[in-house]
């Protein structure tokens, strides 16, 4: 990476430094820029992935998929297939039906919404390019691979709907007949009296906005490796997600089988960003295969099965209404968003337009939104979760709409944001759509983001720019998310199956080390070292010397309905780790108080003692109360042995953490060229765990948010047959595209969470393409161009600039 | 992602390989660095029944001057022919061009004989090769021939190259006293050129009139083209900004890119226009 993320001077947490005689113990652990105790084992290959499991008698699996977009699925024919060299089993629909296994859930249900669940293998219809149609297993892959080419299928071919806006219309080819329309489900986002506010507006700005298709693309496809024993019923599964405990409860519940008998690993997992959030269909063939040949059985998706059959994300068109008074106060907002959802829902329905939709308003005051959302099914990979789920979107269009009402009022856009944010004392605030915001001072971040990025003298290099014929752009955006959502039954009420608490188990045994086990997984996060610190923190213990961090596993750790989604693991596993830390250090408190004949309250527990206050020489190590405790002898009255403390923490709130990034950039009028001079983002995501982490989270999120403004695009032909399905194609952007990552911390700890951090995960990637399309239009504001379409490319730049058709405008 | 079953040998001589070739004819494959081809096998676009390795051939990556001529074996990996100061000598376009083939990791194993003969559309080495009027050296069961490049560049992955022959050596000469440059623009770093712009200039010491003038253009049609148009409107000619504005123009003109996802035709065009104009700025300023 060429990033350099910088520690500026606001609010540095407390740095173990600034306190020389006391390293460790409470405050001293959070915070701290230590080294990521993951990263030995994944930098140096050591770290299992799925494709690593290996079993004696293993055999593998390949995917026959659909080539159509759309159509009847009239025949399998796999006679030749069985034939081919090392085949154990061709499995279809019509098999999975026989051994009594039932379809995908859909984990976000809507009023009305129209399906519930989906076939694991197609049954009498086509929807995508890629649905998965049969599948094949033989003793290797390539063998699996070679039978898969002769398994024959007749599809007769119907019309495919490529285009969401389209399946709406009357007369569109219907893809689910049954249901008589492409409307998979809809929602009104609406709060206050909008209509009345645009009857008196002075200015209205009317806007139609698309964004592209675009995915996560982790490094490390998915794959799943699952064994049966026979003899005690027991089945394992390891599988690349997000989310273990919920693809056990599934495959639980579409097979029928007991949960106990179950066990799901997440192994080492290489970026899972959405993709890898909900349970897929090869997930469950596997287990199901594992059983009925008694062999293990392993399927690891290649990278262009990844573009056919792994969610897709993104891709919305948008037609808004802004209005505002003459000095430029948003006075409301209005309008239709339609969600290509793809063939049919994936496990989030239309959560994403929902989630993307209720913080659209974000840091400015206004109480009155209406949007309409529809999610219309077409022939494409349904689409579903991506890091930002729905924000990047409407920050996009909000942030626009924004800009143009400055630009169409010639007001400074600093200033109609300062004039509309909502002011640090209306806090807590609540929005339109009833979001209750945990705090902010959004005039402060943008204040800072502009100081800077240096926007008071950006407009004279950009007007002498222009003089010599070079087009410069600022841009900038702040948005507050909803992160780390809660509580369990509020996020349950909205059509979430899951709940989103989570619980954290902690063991210490006599030798005064911890153990934490949470139900979350890691794709690369940094989870283990950010729990490990919490409980070391809290324990008076080194994070790397005295702490392990399990994760991932059914068998060993505390059941987690939401894991490792919605930016939700360093607040909500965090908190959860704080409480059951803070339970074991009571209890190390209350002994020690016994063991020296103390006060309780004059117990304190830092640097591996647990001592009197102000008489050091008077200590015990953790040691050695952690051995009293768990030997269970000389306990206090009413004190039960042991060391072993679980707390289930479920957000009373969620989080609102909010940031300014901005941007300037240069765009070549030759040749619609864009380089990024800078980037700035100055961020609050309430306390930091580590710094570090906080920096690569952003950095990372970022990067991809600048993928999805300039490069990324999921291009289908109009036959429904996908074009990008290799990374010739779809392009990702290197460290070659990314720029230097100024990173400015600002630190508010969330009041309503123990610890005080904020979401953070996918806050990088919300502002970016916002930030792009404001410096674009900025740069090009000497041409009358409407940035209103994602991907900027260089060829949609050159078109704009030369009024080409088809351009930004 | 796995290939279709294949025979693979690895012979360690020259007539090992030409014998097999011999054998196989169009059912062989060469392996060289596998930058292209193995991908290609693994996406099963390729279905070849015998794999024929170059890797442990001898003799086939030597690397000399003769006569001012660069001789370039064609199992020279990408990245030893960039860093090689007999090329940067006396074929300075050449390293020019490398720079811009995918990225070091794919120049550390991809080689020149290999892109010539993939001859990609977009790649940079047959716009090379086209320039410099490079000579090829093709060996068969039924000898050795030497074909010009404007000859074997014969439109997408197609080359002169019969079935059984093998790509032994390229041979680069540059004119004395003429400057070159290579640059391109793609989507990302190392990615395939949109369009991209070989260009030779040669000004005469005493008049400063540009005396000799190539340029070749990839990415803007099925393989490297030579833009004889625009050439001819800048030779004799001061190198002006504007007599390159019209050399750009004219360039235009003379190609008729495809439009993919990338780019539109006429966006190529307009990379092309101000890539040759570009070129021959940098190339014609002392």
């Amino acid at each position: 990476m060429t990033w350099t993320a910088r520690l500026q001077g606001e609010a540095q947490p407390q740095a173990a430094d600034e306190q020389p005689s006391l390293h460790l113990g409470p405050g001293r652990v959070i915070g701290r820029r230590i080294q990521r105790l993951e990263d030995p084992r994944l930098l140096t290959g050591q770290a299992p992935f799925v494709a690593d499991v290996n079993l004696p008698g293993m055999v593998h699996a390949a995917i026959v998929r659909s080539p159509a977009a759309h159509g009847y699925l009239r025949t399998i024919d796999a006679a030749e297939a069985l034939g081919s060299p090392g085949v154990q089993a061709v499995l279809t629909a019509k098999d999975l039906d026989e051994l009594g296994v039932g379809e995908m859930p859909v984990h976000w249900l809507r009023p009305g919404q129209r399906n519930v669940s989906n076939p694991i293998l197609a049954t009498d219809k086509v929807y995508y390019v890629g649905q998965p149609v049969a599948v094949v297993v033989a003793d290797d892959a390539y063998a699996a691979e070679d039978a898969a080419e002769l398994v024959s299928l007749e599809i007769d071919p119907l019309p495919a709907m490529v285009n969401a806006e389209e399946a709406l219309q009357p007369g569109a080819t219907i893809l689910h007949e049954e249901w008589e329309t492409n409307l998979l489900a809809e929602h009104i986002a609406s709060g206050g009296d909008v209509d009345r506010q645009f009857e008196h507006a002075e200015v209205v700005i009317a806007e139609r906005f698309q964004i592209q298709r675009q995915a996560g693309m982790p490094i490390e496809t998915r794959g799943a490796a699952a064994t049966y024993d026979p003899l005690t019923g027991e089945l394992t599964l390891w599988v690349s997600t997000q989310m273990p405990h919920l693809v056990k409860t599934d495959i639980c519940q579409v097979c029928g089988w007991p949960g106990h008998k179950v066990r799901v690993i997440a192994p080492a997992v290489g970026g899972g960003f959405g993709v890898k959030e909900p349970p897929y269909p090869e997930e469950i063939v596997v287990c199901v295969l594992a059983k009925q040949l008694a062999r293990p059985v392993k399927w690891v998706e290649d990278r262009r099965e990844h573009f056919l059959a792994s969610v897709q994300a993104r891709e919305m068109t948008w037609d808004v209404e802004l209005a505002a008074d003459g000095n430029g106060r948003i006075l409301g907002l209005r309008g239709r968003v339609i969600y290509d959802v793809g063939g049919h829902a994936s496990a989030q329905g239309i959560g994403v337009p929902i989630v993307g939709t209720g913080m659209m308003l974000g840091p400015y005051d206004v109480q009155h939104m209406r949007v309409h959302i529809l999610g219309a099914v077409t022939n494409k990979v349904p689409a579903g979760a991506y890091r930002g789920f729905g924000r990047p979107q409407a920050t996009f269009v909000m942030e626009r709409l924004v800009d143009e009402l400055a630009a169409r009022l010639n007001l400074d856009r600093a200033a109609v944001r300062q004039r509309n944010f909502i002011a640090p004392h209306a806090q807590p605030y609540r929005n339109a759509l009833g979001h209750v915001y945990d705090g902010g001072d959004y005039g402060r971040t943008l204040d800072r983001a502009l100081r800077q990025i240096g926007y008071d003298v950006f407009a004279a290099r950009q007007a002498e720019a222009r003089a010599q014929g070079r087009l410069l752009g600022i841009g900038f955006v702040t948005f507050v998310m909803e992160a780390g959502l809660g509580p369990s039954e509020q996020i349950v009420r909205g059509g979430h199956m899951t709940g989103t608490y989570e619980t954290v188990l902690i063991r210490m045994d006599p030798s005064g080390k911890a153990v934490v086990y949470c139900g979350s997984s890691s794709q690369g996060q940094g989870h283990e070292t950010t729990l490990a610190q919490v409980c070391a923190d809290r324990l008076g213990l080194d994070p790397e010397r005295d702490v392990v961090v399990v994760l991932g596993d059914t068998a060993t750790t505390p059941y987690s309905p939401a894991s490792a989604i919605g930016s939700r693991v360093g607040m909500v596993g965090g908190a959860a780790t704080f409480l059951a830390a803070d339970r074991i250090r009571e209890k190390l408190v209350k002994l020690t108080a016994h063991l020296l004949e103390a006060n309780v309250g004059d117990i304190e527990i830092s640097e591996g003692l647990a001592y009197v206050q102000g008489s050091k020489d008077r200590a015990l190590t953790i040691q050695e109360v952690a051995t009293a405790a768990c030997l269970g002898s000389n306990l206090p009255d009413g004190m039960l042995p042991g060391l072993e403390v679980s707390e289930t923490f479920d957000p009373p709130v969620s989080t609102f953490p909010y940031a300014t990034h901005a941007a300037t950039v240069e765009i070549d009028p030759d040749t619609g060229g864009l380089t990024i001079l800078r980037y700035v983002v100055v961020q609050d995501c309430g306390t930091m765990i580590n710094p570090s982490v906080v920096e690569g989270q952003i950095a990372g999120g970022v990067a991809q948010g600048i993928g999805g403004a300039l490069l990324e695009q999921l291009v289908y032909n109009s036959d429904g047959q996908p074009l990008t399905t290799s990374f010739m194609d779809y392009l990702l952007p290197t460290a070659v595209e990314i720029p230097d990552i100024e990173i400015v911390h600002l630190q508010t700890p969330a009041p309503d969470i123990p610890g005080g951090m904020k979401g953070l995960g996918e806050a990088g990637t919300v502002a970016p393409a916002a930030v792009l399309g404001n410096a674009v239009a900025d740069a090009l504001a000497p041409f009358g161009i409407r940035v209103t379409t994602l991907p900027l490319d260089p060829d949609r730049l050159w078109r704009a600039i030369n009024r080409r058709g088809d351009g930004a405008s | 992602m796995k290939p279709p079953p294949f025979k693979y040998v690895r012979p360690s001589d020259l007539n090992e390989v030409i014998s097999l070739l011999s054998q196989h004819g169009e059912e062989a494959r060469l392996l060289a660095g596998g930058q292209s081809l193995v991908p290609m096998l693994n996406f099963r676009l390729l279905r070849p029944s015998v794999l024929i390795d170059l890797n442990a051939v001898t003799h086939m990556d030597s690397l000399a001057v003769a006569d001012g001529t660069l001789l370039i074996g064609s199992m020279v990996r990408q990245r030893t022919a960039e860093r090689s100061p007999d090329v940067l000598i006396t074929a300075p376009l050449v390293v020019q061009a490398l720079r811009h083939v995918g990225h070091f990791q794919i120049r550390n194993r991809g080689t020149m004989g290999g892109s010539l003969m993939h001859s990609a559309p977009a790649a940079e080495l047959p716009g090379v090769a086209l320039l410099l009027e490079a000579q090829m050296v093709l060996r068969s069961s039924r000898g050795e021939r030497v074909i010009q490049a404007s000859d074997f560049f014969c439109g997408p992955f197609t080359t002169a190259a019969d079935p059984d022959e093998i790509l032994t050596e390229v041979r680069f000469h540059t004119p004395p006293g003429a400057r070159t440059t290579f640059l391109e623009v793609a989507r990302r770093s190392g990615d395939f050129a949109l369009a991209g712009v070989a260009a030779l200039a040669r000004i005469d010491p005493e008049t400063r009139v540009l005396k000799e003038v190539r340029l070749a253009a990839i990415g803007v049609s099925g393989g490297p083209v030579r833009l004889f148009q625009a050439e001819a409107v800048v030779t004799g000619r001061y190198a002006t900004p504007e007599a390159l504005r019209e050399s750009g123009a004219a360039a235009a003109d003379e190609v008729t890119p495809s439009t993919d996802l990338h780019a539109s035709e006429d966006y190529r065009k307009r990379l092309l226009n101000v890539l040759v104009a570009r070129a021959l700025a940098e190339i014609t300023t002392l």
